[in-house]
């Protein structure tokens, strides 16, 4: 599977404190070009003003970012089947965003987007991504701007 | 004495100089922009952002114990303000540059006067559309805190551009209408002193009226809140688009006339 230079974005739903440090933490260690020497291909992030939603650009490999890497991970945390994991995948106008709940159905944990990735598409290219990021932070600007200076 | 044939033209089979030697220019290449800025403007401190190969490390052009970090930009993106040079992309989103120093009395927090300066950057847009986003961008800010602090800034106001002077909590600055999409400078001097007074310059040339009441600008630049680019260094307000050549002026400021050459300048400048 080849590489992808793209955003990201994580939510937290309900895992506990511990589970969101995690999660958090396993996702800034992913990406392939980490040493890269630009920068831009690195894994970067930023957080929401409240902390719940976390914007991460790197260049992942698609297999490490995918649904059943996710749920892997939320058995192996949980000690649980994957079986028991549910997912849920939607689309809106920023891209592909997948619910992880445990119990599957029961309690949505939390969700994981990637941007500008269209129904029956496949994975976007970085311009295509970054604009559907930056569409979403501007309609979301109250999440994510503290100060608007007039 | 007639010569029948000029020496500089030369002939072949003639003592002289051929037509094809090359002609060397009067006093060896030119000087680099920052080197401009510096010798010929008395900038305390260049970070020219262009040419960076590779990395996280911003050079400081005049002390080294002045280099930045970013995080983000892709480098070397897109041709910059001086000829030669690549600068680097600001996505909008996630980056940032962060130029805070301290320490020996010779870092950035250290030598920066909020009473009396100036500071000075080229920016450029990454399309027509980020005029009109509704966001708000910044090119500078060098924050103490919200009542101190330098800023240039893209405001969430349609094709504007913005410069403020915070000074004890008071808040003076002028805003310029602009939308282009080319490389631009914008540079802003202040002076607290004597009634205090902020100009801002855009292309070399003074937007709006002088500013005056400046506020006395007290305490010393944070750790995290010294940028380029961002608001601070969990980034917000990103930059979107390009970032060439930040210049700081410390203890006197420039004038328009300074401001005006600083500008013309960088199209005959060397690249850094």
């Amino acid at each position: 599977m080849a590489e992808q230079h793209l955003y990201l974005a994580l939510q937290r739903l309900t895992l506990t404190n511990n589970q969101w440090t995690t999660l958090r933490q396993a996702m800034r260690d992913k990406g392939e070009r980490n040493n890269d020497p630009n920068p831009s291909l690195r894994n970067h992030w930023r957080e929401s003003l409240d902390g719940a939603i976390i914007i991460f650009e790197a260049t992942f490999e698609g297999e490490n970012i995918d649904v059943d890497w996710f749920v892997a991970w939320v058995s192996g945390v949980f000690g649980v089947n994957a079986g028991d994991v549910g997912e849920v995948t939607g689309h809106n106008i920023y891209g592909r965003f997948s619910t992880f709940s445990y119990p599957a159905g029961v309690t949505n944990r939390f969700r994981i987007g990637i941007f500008g990735f269209v129904q029956g598409g496949g994975w976007p290219d970085y311009l295509v991504s970054l604009t559907a990021t930056l569409t979403y932070i501007a309609d979301n600007i109250s999440d994510w701007e503290a100060e608007i200076l007039p | 004495m007639t010569l029948i044939y000029p020496i500089a033209l030369g002939r072949p089979g003639m003592i002289g100089r051929p037509t094809s030697f090359p002609i060397l220019p009067v006093g060896g290449p030119a000087r680099t922009y920052a080197q401009i800025l510096v010798e010929d403007f008395g900038a305390s401190e260049v970070w020219p952002l262009v040419n960076i190969a590779s990395g996280t490390t911003i050079p400081a052009f005049v002390n080294s114990a002045r280099n930045g970090v970013l995080s983000g930009w892709a480098l070397q993106n897109t041709p910059g303000p001086v000829p030669g040079t690549l600068a680097p992309f600001s996505d909008g989103t996630n980056d940032f540059g962060n130029i805070y120093s301290t320490g020996g009395g010779v870092g950035f927090a250290d030598i920066f006067n909020g009473n009396i300066g100036a500071a000075f950057m080229w920016l450029k847009a990454a399309g027509a559309g980020v005029w009109s986003d509704g966001l708000a961008r910044r090119g500078i800010n060098w924050t103490v805190n919200t009542s101190n602090r330098i800023l240039i800034q893209k405001p969430g106001t349609a094709n504007t551009i913005q410069a403020f002077h915070f000074g004890g909590g008071v808040n003076k600055n002028v805003a310029h209408t602009i939308s282009t999409t080319d490389w631009f400078s914008v540079g802003l001097s202040w002076n607290t002193g004597g009634g205090g007074e902020l100009k801002v310059f855009v292309d070399g040339a003074q937007v709006g009226t002088t500013q005056t009441g400046l506020g006395a600008f007290t305490g010393t630049l944070g750790s995290t809140s010294t940028l380029i680019g961002s608001q601070e260094v969990a980034p917000s307000l990103v930059w979107h688009g390009w970032l060439g050549y930040a210049a700081s002026r410390n203890g006197s400021i420039w004038t328009p006339t300074n401001f005006a050459d600083m500008h013309a300048a960088a199209a005959a400048a060397g690249p850094d």
